[in-house]
């Protein structure tokens, strides 16, 4: 019934691709981007070049391609307890098109990405629509993963599929000229080889005397997420040059699947603009969630479906971020027109309260640093 | 249906029903609302990566935007 419902969606947007349009929406400048991404943290090291480019055509269609590289270097708590350190490349690539008609955009991407034991391949495709004069916008959405799933560490374990399958819709309302808000919903459907081939379970009285025992999860986990978030912006004095001179938005998701697991992310995002062209941005996000119901640090062998897979633990995270954006007073630099800089720094801090270190034996916790410096410009 | 998701449907429902009552944005006025500083997701890059290292390191998704499969954190 699902794939009946994905490949008539489809259609659909193939057939609205092919139509004569009535122009509402402003079409998407041409942009190009690039980026280095790093994070660092609990053992692992992930680093790699991204780049984005957009290219508008014909006043109401956009096509968008781009790629992000992942080298990835991991001594993470499971690999150091369980196996040994490992170094992979994960490389992604997009291609995608959005179409204006009236006052609705249909966009559509397809990702395939590629890693030494996991292959993902994605297509999503998705509508907005604008009503009342463009005070509310709808969106819908729908994407399709297909994953294969290997074992660099047992050639005979072969590839295993996993598949996802994910629905939103979402509102945008605006209440005022400077007050926005948001309300999401979305469903995801997993089914396959949900757990990783390498993790073990630990069985037994303690972590430090427990031995291990393969993983095993259900083969399907169906989730639901709420997602209210609102911007509201503040105005500059007009002696001053008037405009918006920043801009405070907050956001709450709820989480719940059939795992039992239950969670709460709150962020809240400040943004200051110093002059026209330097902005500002610090960002706090809180997150906690509850265990899924066959977690355990340590657990009796009569259980069938067993986890040690932190991120299935009860456990909570903080984390601070910065921002900041500078855009240079010459506007033209031969093709390239409204050049920007942008980085941005995170601060990670997650503490678990039922996953331990076998090492120590005690509570596990850590910190992350992410990074990310981006340059772009319309073209 | 769980009284739970009877109350969230509930909620959804009446605020959808008051949308037409808050249309109250002119066209002439929206010059504020297309400022990126009001924009939920500014920056694609930096929205695409932050929401990779959450989906990788967090037992949640969804609910923010679609985004490719894969993980890179074995």
């Amino acid at each position: 019934m699902k794939r009946f419902l994905f490949i008539i969606i489809g259609m659909v947007f193939l057939l609205l691709f092919s139509m004569k349009p009535i122009m509402a929406i402003d079409p998407p400048e041409d942009e190009a981007s690039v980026a280095y991404n790093y994070f660092s943290g609990g053992g692992i090291t992930v680093q790699g070049p991204a780049i984005i480019l957009k290219k508008e055509m014909m006043g109401r269609m956009s096509i968008e391609a781009g790629g992000r590289m992942d080298m990835v270097s991991s001594a993470s708590i499971d690999v150091v307890t369980q196996g040994s350190k490992f170094k992979d490349e994960r490389k992604e690539i997009y291609l995608g098109g959005s179409r204006i008609w009236g006052d609705s955009l249909f966009s559509g991407i397809y990702s395939v990405s590629d890693e030494s034991d996991y292959t993902s391949n994605t297509l999503s495709l998705g509508l907005t629509h604008d009503f009342l004069d463009r005070n509310v916008t709808v969106n819908l959405g729908i994407s399709r993963s297909r994953d294969d799933v290997s074992s660099n560490a047992n050639p005979s374990f072969g590839e295993k599929a996993f598949n996802r399958t994910a629905y939103r819709i979402g509102l945008t309302q605006s209440f005022s000229p400077r007050w926005l808000a948001q309300l999401n919903y979305e469903l995801t459907a997993d089914d396959g080889y949900i757990n990783s081939p390498y993790r073990s379970a630990l069985v037994g009285s303690t972590v430090q005397t427990a031995a291990q025992s393969p993983e095993l999860y259900p083969n399907a986990r169906t989730g639901q997420a709420w997602v209210i978030r609102s911007t509201h912006g503040f105005l500059r004095d007009l002696a001053l040059g008037g405009g918006l001179k920043s801009s405070v938005q907050v956001s709450y998701r709820y989480y719940q699947d059939t795992f039992d697991v239950q969670s709460h992310t709150g962020k809240l995002y400040y943004q200051y603009r110093f002059s026209p062209n330097k902005r500002f941005g610090i960002s706090y996000r809180y997150y906690q969630q509850t265990a899924a119901s066959f977690y355990g640090d340590v657990l009796p062998s009569s259980q069938l479906f067993k986890a040690r897979d932190k991120e299935l633990s009860t456990y909570s995270s903080h984390g601070v971020g910065f921002s900041f954006r500078f855009e240079p007073r010459q506007k033209k630099w031969g093709w390239f027109k409204n050049p920007y800089l942008k980085a941005g720094y995170n601060f990670l801090m997650f503490k678990y309260d039922d996953f331990s270190d076998p090492r120590n034996g005690q509570l596990y916790s850590w910190e992350a640093n992410v990074f990310q410096i981006s340059l772009g410009s319309t073209y | 249906m769980k009284l739970k998701h009877r109350i969230r449907l509930l909620a959804l429902f009446v605020l959808l029903s008051s949308l037409s009552a808050c249309a109250a944005v002119q066209p002439r006025d929206r010059e504020f609302l297309a400022d990126e500083m009001m924009y939920f997701d500014v920056d694609a890059q930096e929205a695409s990566w932050h929401l990779h290292v959450e989906e990788v390191l967090e037992g949640s998704r969804g609910g923010f935007s679609g985004s490719g499969g894969g993980c890179g954190c074995k």
